[in-house]
């Protein structure tokens, strides 16, 4: 992974269209954070906490996204390790936050336009736990 | 104020045994009160011995490998519950002076109750299956039913039995014999004379076999009262004093709360995939946070200021704090392939959790900003499950 991953699932968010399409991005996205988090939470003492909990946040969005009904039947394959120059922690600490920014707007929308409650349901979830990433990695955390 | 521990109990009860003993009215007591307070304290005496060696008389005989000690407690108790019953015949046949208890009905009533209560605490660290087994439910428990508590409960009990003989034979000489219910009282008091000799003599071959020693009575001494302490949540600014405090009260209340889990995590809806994940997570957080912490000391270690810690020690207690996060992370990354039904459960354990997490935080970073995402702020714990649950595993 670098950061080259990320900014290419930021532009998958972005192309998303409708609502099917949108919870297989919104689970790739929620794989890609906690796989990156979980690389991540070694380098940097001061990050292990925020970084740990991201994951598990992300865990929570893709399984609240994996429940909706409209989610297709076929997951992508899981995102790949970090390698070493990856960026330093504090760099991709902002970059997952604001992946996770535009994957909350993305899911809220999503969830306006869902016809099913339980689509409508998985999606709001999502978001929240992705705007809980924000705060956990966000400027201010 | 410190917690009442076996040993306070153990000491009353001698004490008031010991008082009545050596009282000199025992010749114009009245026999019907001092007996049945006499009669109670023995078939307290019993219930202790019944509560080591849970075994009954046939088991005894036909168990081959039974230790000497759970052995003589059985035959002990056995004795004393003949004894005791004798004590109840002769109080309902013995005739009422209505004199009211003099000074060592009194005193044998209070070691009964003494030794009541000190039973009572032992019962504290345990729990009674439906197999009709021990359970443990503290960190003492597996002391309060170790062979060394049952040599030293056992020879505490049977010392007790050789002192009180000489007592109920005197209650038995007191009575006159006149009548033919006397006759009948002295006998039964007789025969529970011998009873509680046989009490005392029951315990002989396992004290010749094997002594009980002067560690063993101290620990039995030693057992407190298993006590949870009240919650301290987190407040915005506090001392280091304070946060170590919270610290350990989080953590004993987290020792606590862990007996019994293993037989309701079967059934809970509280065992669910984000709350193990979660509970995971911050069990690895806490762990780091005190690695640096352990650490930090040990750079500081014995550079004066009035701390004295060995540096070698902190430095292994550090690398064992590492080790422990580094497994609860495995365990945390092996449920991030996992999902249940059933989401969104705040326990007492995530309480905890979040409490100890939070503390560690602000001490470890010496920041009281550190924050954490505590469990479930904002979860509907009414929302229904999304979907049917699946297991399955992502990834490799």
């Amino acid at each position: 992974m670098d950061m080259h991953d990320i900014d290419a699932m930021r532009a998958r968010l972005g192309a998303a269209d409708g609502v099917a399409d949108m919870l297989a991005a919104g689970w790739d996205a929620f794989e890609l954070v906690q796989a990156v988090a979980d690389d991540y939470a070694d380098r940097e003492p001061g990050m292990f906490a925020a970084f740990m909990f991201t994951a598990a946040s992300a865990a929570e969005g893709r399984d609240a996204v994996g429940f909706a009904p409209s989610m297709p039947c076929n997951p992508s394959a899981p995102a790949s390790q970090a390698g070493p120059d990856a960026g330093d922690a504090h760099e991709v600490a902002g970059e997952l936050a604001g992946l996770t920014s535009a994957l909350g707007s993305r899911l809220q929308a999503a969830a306006g336009e869902a016809e099913d409650p339980g689509d409508r349901h998985a999606c709001q979830y999502a978001a929240r736990e992705a705007d809980r990433i924000g705060h956990l990695l966000g400027p201010d955390r | 104020m410190t917690a009442a521990t076996f040993g306070d109990f153990l000491r009353q009860a001698d004490e008031h045994l010991e008082a009545a003993v050596t009282s000199s009215e025992s010749q114009t007591a009245d026999q019907v009160v001092t007996t049945r307070a006499l009669g109670r304290l023995v078939a307290g005496m019993a219930r202790c011995l019944d509560d080591r060696a849970r075994y009954d008389v046939v088991e005894v005989v036909t168990r081959p490998g039974l230790r000497a000690w759970d052995r003589a407690a059985v035959d002990a108790s056995a004795a004393l519950r003949k004894a005791a019953d004798c004590l109840d015949q002769g109080a309902r046949t013995a005739e009422d002076r209505e004199s009211g208890p003099g000074d060592a009905a009194r005193h044998l009533a209070a070691a009964a109750t003494s030794l009541a209560a000190g039973r009572d605490l032992l019962h504290t660290h345990l729990a009674t299956t439906p197999d009709d087994l021990w359970a443990w439910r503290s960190e003492w428990a597996p002391a309060v039913t170790s062979p060394p508590i049952t040599r030293a409960l056992t020879a505490e009990v049977a010392r007790w039995s050789y002192r009180l003989a000489p007592l109920t034979a005197g209650l038995a000489s007191a009575g006159s014999a006149d009548s033919p219910a006397s006759a009948i009282a002295r006998n039964e008091l007789q025969v529970a004379t011998q009873w509680l000799w046989a009490a005392d003599a029951a315990v002989q071959p396992a004290q010749a076999a094997n002594p009980v020693t002067a560690d063993d009575a101290r620990l039995l001494c030693a057992i407190p009262a298993a006590q949870r302490p009240g919650r301290l949540p987190p407040s915005g600014a506090e001392s280091v004093t304070e946060l170590c405090e919270g610290i350990r009260v989080s953590a004993e209340r987290l020792r606590t709360a862990v007996f019994g889990t293993a037989e309701r995590a079967q059934w809970t809806p509280a065992a669910t995939a984000d709350t193990w994940r979660w509970t995971a997570r911050a069990a690895a957080v806490i762990g780091h946070a005190s690695e640096l912490a352990l650490r930090s000391l040990s750079e500081h270690a014995g550079r004066g200021g009035g701390l004295s810690l060995d540096r070698s020690q902190l430095h292994a207690a550090a690398d064992a704090v590492a080790r422990t996060w580094t497994a609860w992370r495995q365990v945390s990354a092996t449920w991030n392939g996992l999902t249940t039904e059933t989401r969104g459960h705040a326990t007492q354990i995530t309480t905890e959790m979040t409490d100890l997490l939070l503390r560690m935080g602000r001490l470890t970073w010496d920041d009281p900003r550190w924050r954490v995402p505590t469990y479930l702020t904002h979860q509907n714990c009414q929302t229904p499950p999304i979907a049917w649950g699946y297991v399955r595993t992502s990834g490799p």
